[in-house]
C-alpha cells in the first residue's frame, strides 16, 4: 500500500467536501436573490406599482426564507405605500418542490403598515395605473347641489334689506321729502306779503305828501289794508295749523304698517327642503372619502386576482398543459397561512391588529378553497375585518364584512359649506360593513349608528345674527342617536350609492322650527325697526315744523304791525271836505 | 502561472473539439438538433444536454446545432402542439400519465405539455435521418481534408484501393 492511502482517499475527499459546501454557501445567496426578483417581479406584474424587497434570506436546511423591509407602492397614489412590512418569514413545503409547486404552509407577516409615504414615485414606466378619476363622481352631487341652492336662498332672505321695502318708511321718507317744498314755498308767500306790505307803506307815505294827487289812492286805501291783513290773517292761520299740517300722511304711515306687517309674513315663508337632500348634503363630503378607499381597495385587490383566470397563453409561450385523468389543476404558489401582525390607522385612530390570511394563491381557480382574511383589533376600539376572494366559481366573488360594536369617532364636521355645517362631537358608534362584488356587480351596505351625539350647528352670519344657530341648536339637542345607511349599487367601474339618514328629516324639522321662530323674530325686529325709522322722520318733520313756525311767526307779527300802525295813520289823518278847502290856497278859485 | 489560469479555457476548448470522428460529430449533430427543437426550462431538457455531455460526441457540434435549432422549433410548434396533444390524450395511456406525472419531479418534465412532447417526438423521428445526413456531410469533409494532406505532402492516395493507377482528385488538382 502507498504511504497516505487508505479506505478513504482523503486526496480527493477533501477539495471535492469544500466544493460542495461552497456550492451549498452559494445557492444560498443565488437562491435568496432569484426568490426576490421573482417576488418583485411577480408582485410588479399583480399590483402595477414598485415592490421593493430590502433583504431576502434562505436556509436550505430549514426549507425557509426571510424577507425584509418590504414596500407595495400603491397603483392610486404613487407616492404612498399601499402596504409595508418589517419582516416577512415563511416556512416552505419542501415535498411540495418536488411537484414543482411553491407552497408556503406556514408564515409570519409582522410590522404591517398602511398608507406610509414614499421618497420616491411607486409608479412603474409604461404600467397604467388604477384610474381614480371618476372617485368623486360616483356619488350623486345633484342632492347636495340641491341643498347648497336651497340654502343660498335661505341666506338671501335673510341678507335682503327688508326694512327698504316697508311702506310705511317709505310714506315716513316722502312726507319728510315733501316739507321742505312746503316750508320754502310758505316763505315766499310770506316774503311776498312782506315785500307787498312795505311796497303799499312807500305808497302811502307818498300819497299822503300829496293828497290831492292821490285822492283815489287814499280812498281806497282802508279796503286795501284790510286786504293785506285778510292775506296775513291767512298766513297765520297756516302756520298755526302746520303741525297739523301732516296728519292725513301720518294716518297713511298707520295703515301701511298693517300693510308691512302681511309683507314680511310673506316674504319670511320659507319652503321646506327633502330630508333625503339634506342627509345628503351633510354626509356626502364625509363618506366620499371612506368609500373611495373601499372601493379603490376592492379595484386593487382585482388588479392582483383578476376575475378571469389567467390562460395559457398567457402563463407559457410554447404549447397547452393537458391535464391527465385523475389530475387536478394546481397552483404554482399556495400559501396556506399567513400570520399578519401590524398597525393601521382607523377613524383617525392608531390600532394595533393581528389576523390570519389563508389559500393565497397566484392561481386561485386552480385552489379549490377562496382566499380568506380575518383581521382582529385589540384594544378599546374592537374591529373585525372579514375579506373572502373566491374564484372557485364561475362568477368571481370578492366579500368585505367589517364589525365594531365601538368604533371611537373624532369630532365630524358635516355639510361642506360655511353656510350650514354641523359639528358632532365624539362619539361612540356601531359600524358594520357588508360589500360584495359579484363579477363587476357591486352591492351592500354601509350602516353607521351613532350613540349620544351632540351636534353643534353653524349657520352663515346672514342667519347667526337673527339667532337662528341658537334655535337650531336647541331643536338638534333632541336628537341622540344618528343613524346612517349607505347603500351601494352599479359596477366596480361605475359604483353608485344612496345615503338614508335619520339626520337629514331631524335636521330638517328642526330646520323648519327653527326658521319658523327666526321668521317671527325677524319680523318682530324689521316692524319694530320700522317703527323707530317712522317716529324719528316725524319727530324731525316736527322739529323742522317747530323751526318754520318759529322763523315764520315773527315775520307775520312785523307785517302785522307795519299795517297796525299804517292803519292808524291813515285814520288820524283823514280830511274832511271843510279841511280840505281850508288847506286850499288862498287865491285858489275853489276856496 | 500563465499555464495555470490558461489550463482551464483549454480543457473547455479540448472538450469541445475533442471526438472529431464523422460517427461522433454526426451524434453530437442530431443529439443537438433534439436538443434544441424543444424547449428548454424541463428535465427532459436537462436530461439531454446531460447525456450530450456523458457521450463520446462532439460538444461543440452539438451545441452549434442546439443553438440553430432553437431558432428553428419555435417555427414547428403548429405542428407540435398538435402532434402532442394527440399522444397526450391518448385515452388508454391516461392512467400512466397521470402516475408518471404525479411522481415526485414528475411535473418538473413538463410532459404534460403539447410543444414538449411534440418537439421531442419530433426530434426523436428526426434523429436517424439528421444521423445519416450529416454524418455523410462530416466523412465527405473529412476525405477532402486527408485527399488535401496527402496532395500537400505528396504521399501515394491511400483512397487508390484498385490499384489501376486512377488518379484522384488531389492528382488531377497537382496537374
Amino acid at each position: 500500500m502507498e504511504r497516505g492511502s487508505g479506505a478513504i482517499g482523503w486526496r480527493h475527499v477533501l477539495p471535492w467536501t469544500l466544493g460542495f459546501l461552497g456550492l451549498f454557501a452559494v445557492a444560498h445567496f443565488v437562491l435568496a436573490w432569484a426568490i426576490q426578483r421573482e417576488v418583485v417581479d411577480a408582485g410588479q406584474r399583480r399590483v402595477g406599482s414598485r415592490v421593493e424587497i430590502g433583504d431576502t434570506r434562505v436556509t436550505l436546511v430549514g426549507s425557509r426564507a426571510s424577507l425584509s423591509d418590504i414596500r407595495v407602492a400603491n397603483p392610486l397614489a404613487p407616492m404612498r405605500n399601499l402596504i409595508e412590512a418589517d419582516q416577512c418569514f415563511v416556512q416552505l413545503d419542501s415535498a411540495a418542490l418536488l411537484r414543482k409547486q411553491a407552497v408556503v404552509r406556514y408564515g409570519v407577516v409582522s410590522g404591517i403598515r398602511f398608507g406610509t409615504t414614499r421618497d420616491t414615485s411607486g409608479e412603474l414606466p409604461n404600467v397604467d395605473l388604477i384610474g381614480e378619476s371618476n372617485d368623486d363622481d360616483w356619488l350623486d352631487e345633484s342632492s347636495a347641489k340641491q341643498a347648497q341652492e336651497w340654502l343660498d336662498r335661505l341666506h338671501q332672505r335673510f341678507d335682503r334689506s327688508l326694512v327698504d321695502q316697508l311702506e310705511s318708511i317709505r310714506l315716513a321718507d316722502e312726507l319728510l321729502a315733501r316739507w321742505p317744498d312746503q316750508s320754502a314755498a310758505l316763505e315766499s308767500r310770506i316774503a311776498e306779503l312782506r315785500n307787498r306790505t312795505s311796497e303799499f307803506h312807500t305808497q302811502v307815505r307818498d300819497a299822503q305828501e300829496n293828497p290831492l294827487r292821490h285822492v283815489e289812492f287814499l280812498k281806497h286805501l282802508p279796503r286795501e289794508i284790510s286786504r293785506i291783513r285778510e292775506q296775513v290773517a291767512s298766513l297765520s292761520g297756516i302756520i298755526t295749523e302746520l303741525p297739523s299740517l301732516a296728519e292725513e300722511d301720518r294716518k297713511a304711515i298707520v295703515a301701511a304698517r298693517a300693510h308691512d306687517e302681511k309683507l314680511l309674513h310673506e316674504e319670511l315663508q320659507f319652503e321646506s327642503i327633502d330630508p333625503n337632500v339634506l342627509s345628503a348634503y351633510l354626509l356626502q363630503k364625509q363618506l366620499n372619502g371612506p368609500l373611495a378607499d373601499v372601493v379603490g381597495w376592492l379595484r386593487v385587490i382585482r388588479r392582483i386576482v383578476p376575475a378571469e383566470p389567467k390562460t395559457v397563453s398567457q402563463r407559457r409561450h410554447r404549447g397547452r398543459e393537458i391535464i391527465f385523468t385523475g389530475c387536478h389543476r394546481q397552483p404554482d404558489l399556495l400559501i396556506q397561512q399567513l400570520q399578519l401582525a401590524g398597525s393601521a390607522n382607523f377613524a383617525g385612530a392608531p390600532l394595533d391588529f393581528t389576523g390570519t390570511l389563508v389559500d393565497v394563491t397566484d392561481e386561485p381557480a386552480r385552489h379549490d378553497r377562496p382566499i380568506r382574511l380575518r383581521l382582529k383589533t385589540q384594544g378599546s376600539m374592537p374591529l373585525e375585518i372579514a375579506a373572502t376572494i373566491d374564484r372557485t366559481q364561475k362568477v368571481a366573488r370578492d366579500q368585505l364584512c367589517i364589525d365594531c360594536g365601538s368604533l371611537k369617532l373624532p369630532t365630524l364636521s358635516l355639510g361642506g359649506s360655511k353656510k350650514f355645517r354641523l359639528s358632532l362631537s365624539p362619539t361612540t358608534a356601531t359600524l358594520k360593513v357588508r360589500i360584495t362584488l359579484d363579477g363587476d356587480q357591486l352591492s351592500g351596505s354601509v350602516e353607521l349608528s351613532q350613540r349620544q351625539v351632540q351636534i353643534t350647528p353653524t349657520v352663515g352670519r346672514q342667519l347667526a345674527r337673527h339667532h337662528f344657530d341658537a334655535e337650531l341648536a336647541a331643536a338638534l339637542a333632541k336628537i341622540d342617536t344618528a343613524t346612517t345607511r349607505i347603500s351601494l349599487g352599479g359596477t366596480l367601474d361605475g359604483p353608485t350609492c344612496d345615503v338614508h339618514s335619520n339626520l337629514g328629516p331631524a335636521v330638517a324639522a328642526a330646520f323648519e322650527r327653527a326658521l319658523a321662530a327666526a321668521a317671527a323674530n325677524y319680523t318682530q325686529q324689521l316692524l319694530a325697526e320700522s317703527h323707530s325709522r317712522v317716529d324719528e322722520r316725524l319727530a324731525l318733520l316736527d322739529q323742522q315744523i317747530a323751526d318754520a313756525q318759529t322763523a315764520l311767526e315773527p315775520q307775520l307779527a312785523d307785517t302785522v304791525d307795519n299795517l297796525d300802525q299804517l292803519a292808524k295813520k291813515t285814520n288820524g289823518e283823514r280830511l274832511s271836505v271843510d279841511q280840505l278847502g281850508r288847506r286850499l290856497p288862498d287865491d285858489s278859485l275853489f276856496r | 502561472m500563465f499555464s495555470a489560469v490558461l489550463r482551464p479555457l483549454r480543457r473547455i476548448v479540448q472538450a469541445l473539439l475533442a471526438h472529431d470522428a464523422s460517427n461522433q460529430l454526426a451524434l453530437g449533430f442530431a443529439l443537438g438538433m433534439v436538443l434544441g427543437l424543444m424547449p428548454k426550462g424541463n428535465l427532459i431538457a436537462v436530461s439531454l444536454f446531460v447525456l450530450l455531455f456523458s457521450l463520446r460526441v462532439n460538444k461543440g457540434v452539438s451545441l452549434l446545432a442546439a443553438f440553430a435549432f432553437s431558432w428553428i422549433g419555435p417555427a414547428l410548434d403548429p405542428f407540435a402542439d398538435k402532434l402532442g396533444a394527440n399522444i397526450l390524450s391518448a385515452g388508454a395511456l391516461q392512467s400512466t400519465y397521470a402516475t408518471l406525472f404525479q411522481m415526485p419531479l414528475g411535473p418538473w418534465f413538463e410532459f404534460n405539455n403539447t410543444v414538449v412532447v411534440g418537439s421531442l417526438v419530433i426530434g426523436l423521428w428526426a434523429f436517424y435521418p439528421a444521423y445519416w445526413f450529416s454524418y455523410q456531410g462530416f466523412a465527405w469533409r473529412s476525405r477532402r481534408r486527408h485527399e488535401a494532406a496527402a496532395a500537400r505532402f505528396r504521399v501515394i492516395d491511400p483512397f487508390d484501393v484498385d490499384g489501376h493507377g486512377h488518379k484522384g482528385p488531389f492528382d488531377r488538382r497537382a496537374a
